[in-house]
């Protein structure tokens, strides 16, 4: 039997009071599944989608984009098959996140159970953030909030029972910078300079608060590790006469994976609990990237063997970095993290470790600069500073120095 | 006034008050008149109330179920007692092919309220045929409820509450426990028993880990949690009291509140209830507050040994418990 239900505004993060209404995807009339998006909302947090509750189709829309809406209120009409398990239960005002949903039993089990009917339980407790302050979330979810150094407080939760589900923690952590460094990182040189923002002010105000609260957690740890920068001038000639198009920075990500392939010394970590070095399953690469009005993102960039292919991963990733618009693949686990400010004119710079990546790549301008032949003329050549900071928990200097060595090579040879 | 006794007196006096109260009530059992019961439970009841309220039976526990089955469906309220809970694997037709299923099988309009009191578990150096927990055998079978009271307030008051069921319950004592003591406030009616079957109990409250529990390994939880106390470890201990129907909503209350789940009986792990306790908890949203993976301290899935110190060596013993709370700390 299909009956009309309504769509109501869900607590989308611990602290959220309402929501604005960005955009709607659907119209009336339109045939929704359930989980399917339906609308884009932005809270003090986030923008995200709101997904359709239960299937059915679109009746009635009823807040306009642009409309600040509170925690409960009605948005739209679905007519639909699914029963309202929730029986009409009023969200607003509730602890955040739905009421666990008792599966509906059929007439034979309920007479079945009334042999326990003398069963008197005490009533379940609500979920969300329990008396001891545990946050409510899935375990693939609590394992990468940790692997990513994320505190689950900080992340709105979605979940049909009100837990942080493993998209929240992605969503999160795109939006917070996994980055010490304040200033714009550049992007690569495609990139332009500028991206217009159609996003309100006071909304990107609110992100950059909660991109700053975020970084201040991650320097928190990052400040107790013991690391050291090596620098070292790579002379880039002979690679700018051979790069064909592909930009800087898919160059230093490029010679980054393949200088760690022959140092599998560096693609570890510290873990502290067992006091040992920890293998990364992979060698990743992430890149930071500012996202404008908003702060630092760092992605995880895929590199596949052809430089042209490469340069266009590199590319899109940081575009979806920018406009926030991060997948569950940019946010993996990288073993280190290449930092780009040589665009806009710094020579060199001193990046601070995010932990647990055990080390990070600063990249200074790349520009022609008086350099001293092996003769002791003096001549003009290509040149970048690069510094290189490492955790002295999992390797030495004369580690790093090594592996400084080797990505100057490949990087110089183009 | 509460007075100090032990579980197996407060097991006696329920019987007593039962016996007095409900002229429907009646005992049987294998040496339970004049012999007083194997563990001195019944000790005097045949003087004070007579041989046909208090029977002694042949040696065949089929014919001890059976009898309480037939008397249950005819008006009377049996309380009858298996000398060793091993015993009743001889009488599982009776209990569970007639005791369980006539309330569903005659569309409710039979009632089968009988008791089966029952002496379980090990670490009295008697041996594999006389040191069973069998309480998930009848947990599995619905139509009985399974009790097992761990202090001698709720040997009398559960007790009080299986008689006022309408239908069967498996009443599982623990040997280790008779000789027990603590406070009883003793009933002087049968309808003045709190206990209600299916509640859990919290016994003590901690904020770092839950302890389910219920029988002798609820007492050894409560040793534990102390210990653990005195190491920084805030442990919630809960009294399970009926393993079926189960209160799931009070583990997972207090899963929610302190993140981890230790669960302990000395039944073998396998298949066990504790089993059911994970699944109840992982069923639900209380999966999204665990910190770490949950955790069995159980009976080892052996025959239980002779020899005592392989015995001992068979059922969680209170540093296994406190053992296995650290290590859950740190998981």
């Amino acid at each position: 039997m299909s009956s009309t239900r309504e769509v109501r505004l869900p607590a989308l993060s611990a602290t959220m009071e309402e929501a604005t209404l960005l955009a709607w995807k659907v119209s009336p009339g339109d045939t929704v599944q359930e989980g399917e998006p339906i609308a884009e909302v932005s809270t003090d947090k986030v923008d995200m989608d709101l997904e359709a509750p239960f299937p059915g189709v679109i009746r009635e829309l009823l807040v306009s984009p642009g409309t600040a809406v509170p925690l409960g209120a009605a948005l739209a009409t679905i007519e639909t098959e699914s029963e309202d398990l929730l029986g009409g239960l009023d969200l607003e005002g509730g602890a955040p996140g739905a009421q666990p949903v008792e599966p509906a039993v059929s007439s034979l089990e309920s007479r079945v159970s009334s042999l326990e009917s003398r069963v008197s339980s005490p009533g379940s407790g609500s979920p969300g953030p329990s008396a001891a302050g545990i946050v409510a979330a899935s375990p693939p979810a609590r394992k990468m909030a940790r692997e990513l150094g994320i505190d689950l407080a900080l992340v709105p939760a979605t979940g049909a029972r009100g837990q942080v589900t493993p998209s929240d923690v992605s969503r999160h952590a795109a939006s917070v910078p996994a980055f010490p460094d304040a200033p714009p990182a550049a992007a690569p040189a495609a990139a332009s300079p500028t991206v217009a923002t159609p996003k309100a002010a006071p909304a990107d105000d609110a992100k950059r608060l909660s991109v700053r609260r975020a970084t201040t957690e991650i320097m928190g740890r990052s400040a107790a590790i013991p690391q050291f920068t090596l620098w070292r001038t790579l002379v880039l000639d002979r690679a700018a006469a051979r790069r064909g198009g592909v930009s800087w920075t898919t160059i230093l990500a490029r010679g980054l994976a393949a200088a760690l392939e022959r140092h599998p010394e560096l693609n570890a970590r510290w873990d502290e609990a067992g006091q040992t070095v920890v293998p990364f399953e992979e060698i990743r690469v992430g890149l930071a990237v500012d996202r404008p009005g908003v702060g630092l993102v760092v992605v995880t960039v895929a590199l596949p063997d052809d430089p042209q292919d490469s340069d266009r991963a590199v590319r899109s990733a940081a575009d979806r970095a920018k406009t926030g618009k991060l997948r569950p693949e940019d946010l993996a686990q990288a073993s280190i993290t290449l930092s780009n400010l040589g665009g806009l004119g710094v020579d060199r710079f001193n990046a601070l470790l995010f932990p647990p990546q055990p080390a990070i790549v600063s990249a200074g301008s790349i520009r022609m600069r008086p350099i001293a032949t092996g003769d002791g003329a003096l001549k003009a050549a290509l040149t970048c500073e690069i510094g290189l900071t490492v955790d002295h928990r999992v390797a030495d200097g004369a580690d790093g120095a090594r592996f400084l060595d080797d990505f100057a090579s490949i990087v110089e040879a183009g | 006034m509460p007075e100090v006794t032990t579980y197996a007196k407060a097991v006696a006096s329920a019987l007593r008050l039962l016996l007095a109260e409900d002229r429907r009530v009646f005992l049987a059992g294998e040496d339970i008149g004049v012999y007083g019961g194997a563990f001195g439970v019944t000790d005097g009841l045949v003087d004070a109330f007579g041989e046909d309220r208090v029977r002694d039976t042949p040696i065949s526990e089929d014919v001890i179920a059976g009898l309480a089955v037939g008397a249950a469906i005819t008006g009377m309220r049996p309380v009858v007692e298996m000398q060793f809970s091993d015993f009743i694997v001889n009488a599982m037709d009776a209990i569970v092919n007639q005791a369980a299923k006539l309330h569903f099988m005659y569309g409710g309009h039979v009632e089968v309220p009988m008791v089966i009191r029952a002496p379980g578990g090990g670490g009295t150096g008697a041996a594999a045929q006389h040191s069973q927990s069998l309480e998930a055998w009848f947990a599995h079978v619905p139509g009985l409820k399974v009790v097992l009271p761990a202090t001698v307030q709720d040997a009398h008051d559960l007790l009080l509450a299986s008689v006022r069921d309408p239908n069967p319950v498996i009443v599982l004592e623990h040997k280790l426990l008779y000789k027990t003591e603590g406070p009883l406030e003793a009933r002087t009616r049968i309808e003045d028993t709190p206990a209600r079957i299916g509640e859990a109990k919290v016994l003590r409250e901690g904020t770092d880990l839950t302890l389910a529990a219920y029988s002798l390994l609820t007492v050894r939880a409560l040793e534990a949690a102390e210990a653990l106390a005195e190491a920084g470890i805030s442990a919630e201990v809960i009294d399970l009291r009926t393993v079926r129907p189960l209160d799931i909503d009070t583990v997972r209350s207090s899963v929610r509140k302190t993140g981890r789940l230790l669960i302990a009986h000395e039944a073998p792990t396998a298949v066990g209830v504790g089993a059911e306790v994970a699944a109840g908890v992982v069923e639900s949203d209380a999966l999204d507050y665990l910190l770490a993976p949950v955790r069995r301290v159980c009976g080892k899935d052996i025959p239980m040994p002779y020899a005592r110190d392989l015995e001992r060596a068979a059922i969680p013993q209170v540093e296994d418990v406190i053992d296995a709370a650290k290590e859950l700390m740190k998981a």
